[in-house]
């Protein structure tokens, strides 16, 4: 078990990416398939036509957390969200991208790796939560107003 | 978009059902309820739902840049959530959304807040001279008669005298060079099915009606506008999905082509 642990995070997440950037294409490929086995049970601003893009910038999303340690995945969360995606669509790209990285890393890395995967899927939960928490309140208050003018 | 009210929650609600087959917030749980019972007779409604809503942001790039018409008046619009047409229309292009719902269109107009160019009226698509007639729509088309009408995802919601009469109104206030947008809803689905015999009751019982009717009848009642060289389209193909997508009972039910089709016409 020593060697798990070998790998400092800042190496572990530079190697990581260089992985991700080799293999970018597949990656944002398998994205692309989860993205469209789930299409028809997204709210439906989630067309066809953005699919492609949205697999891209997830994958790029995914580089930009490996490469800068500020990077918040709650941020993307949000964009997911407010794109328009379930919260199915999101626990298969999350799937996705833990099977990817176990299927490009030697098993010594592989602990390390879940360690990090969970903390960028952690945080994309929270954002995605947190802005279903935000539309809700925006749009009660909404309801609300339109309510009084309704009656008025 | 059917017409009815948002706020009575006592009911199911076409309006708040359509919403609960896309996705959206905007329904009560009696009109989960009811969608619940249409989903299981016709599972392949919210699929039709989507490919319908989806096309809405093509014909809004498609009506702005490729076509260059500058006034886009949208009936029937329900909510302009972000997968209405004012997202994807070109800088400075007008668009005017109606709803017959008075509490749709309060919601609207906070959701348009500090939104230019983008206006919500009340209004009900079964009168459209009620609303192009209206003095503050008068005023934002400065006497400009040359415009595109979208009238999409409500049409099952009317009944055949009921767009004849619209189309035929909304023909002879404009101008040559103005299009129509047309969604034909359900057409030509095996109106003797049982599931469709079902939905049809289920409709009935919120207050909402549906009315299928072929592509043919279609046809004749949107005259005189002219089609263009596509004629209807069938919303799968307008999306890039083959019939792949429809299960053996949704053929039979909807159709080989999935029972909804869009149209662009023109004076």
């Amino acid at each position: 078990m020593g060697n798990i642990d070998s790998a400092q995070p800042e190496e572990l997440r530079e190697m990581l990416a260089q992985r991700v950037e080799v293999q970018r294409a597949d990656l944002a490929a398998r994205y692309l398939a989860v993205l469209r086995e789930s299409l028809f049970s997204n709210r439906a601003q989630v067309r066809p036509g953005i699919l492609k893009s949205i697999a891209s910038d997830e994958a790029d999303a995914l580089l930009n957390f490996l490469r800068q340690s500020g990077f918040s995945g709650a941020e993307r969360g949000e964009v997911l969200h407010q794109a328009g995606f379930n919260a199915g669509a999101i626990l298969k790209l999350g799937q996705v991208t833990r099977q990817f990285l176990l299927n490009h890393l030697e098993n010594r890395h592989i602990a390390p790796m879940l360690v990090l995967v969970d903390v960028y899927q952690e945080a994309i939960i929270e954002g995605f939560v947190q802005s279903i928490d935000k539309e809700k309140l925006v749009e009660l208050e909404r309801v609300r107003n339109a309510l009084q003018r309704g009656d008025s | 978009m059917p017409q009815d009210n948002i706020v009575d929650a006592s009911k199911p609600s076409a309006g708040r059902m359509y919403d609960y087959f896309l996705g959206g917030n905007h329904n009560f749980e009696v009109d989960r309820q009811a969608g619940d019972q249409v989903l299981k007779i016709v599972p392949f409604i919210a699929k039709a739902m989507r490919l319908q809503r989806w096309a809405l942001q093509d014909i809004a790039s498609d009506l702005s840049e490729k076509r260059g018409y500058d006034v886009i008046i949208d009936f029937a619009s329900g909510l302009p959530t972000q997968d209405h047409i004012h997202y994807k229309v070109k800088k400075g292009t007008t668009v005017i959304y109606s709803d017959y719902d008075p509490i749709v269109a309060e919601y609207a107009r906070d959701i348009l807040k500090g939104t230019t160019d983008v206006y919500f009226f009340q209004a009900d698509v079964r009168r459209p001279e009620e609303l192009l007639h209206r003095s503050e729509v008068e005023k934002i088309l400065g006497g400009q008669r040359k415009v595109a009408f979208v009238l999409w995802g409500v049409s099952v919601f009317l009944t055949d005298e009921e767009i004849a009469r619209t189309v035929k109104t909304l023909y002879e206030w404009a101008d040559p060079g103005s299009c129509l947008v047309f969604n034909a809803q359900g057409a030509d689905v095996n109106t003797k099915d049982p599931a469709v015999i079902e939905s049809e009751n289920i409709y009935r019982q919120t207050g909402n009606p549906i009315y299928f009717r072929s592509l043919d009848t279609y046809r004749e009642l949107l005259q005189p506008w002219k089609f263009d060289e596509n004629g209807f389209v069938d919303l799968l193909k307008w999306h890039g999905f083959d019939q792949s997508e429809l299960g053996k009972e949704d053929v039979t039910v909807f159709g080989p082509m999935g029972g909804g089709f869009g149209a662009y016409l023109f004076k």
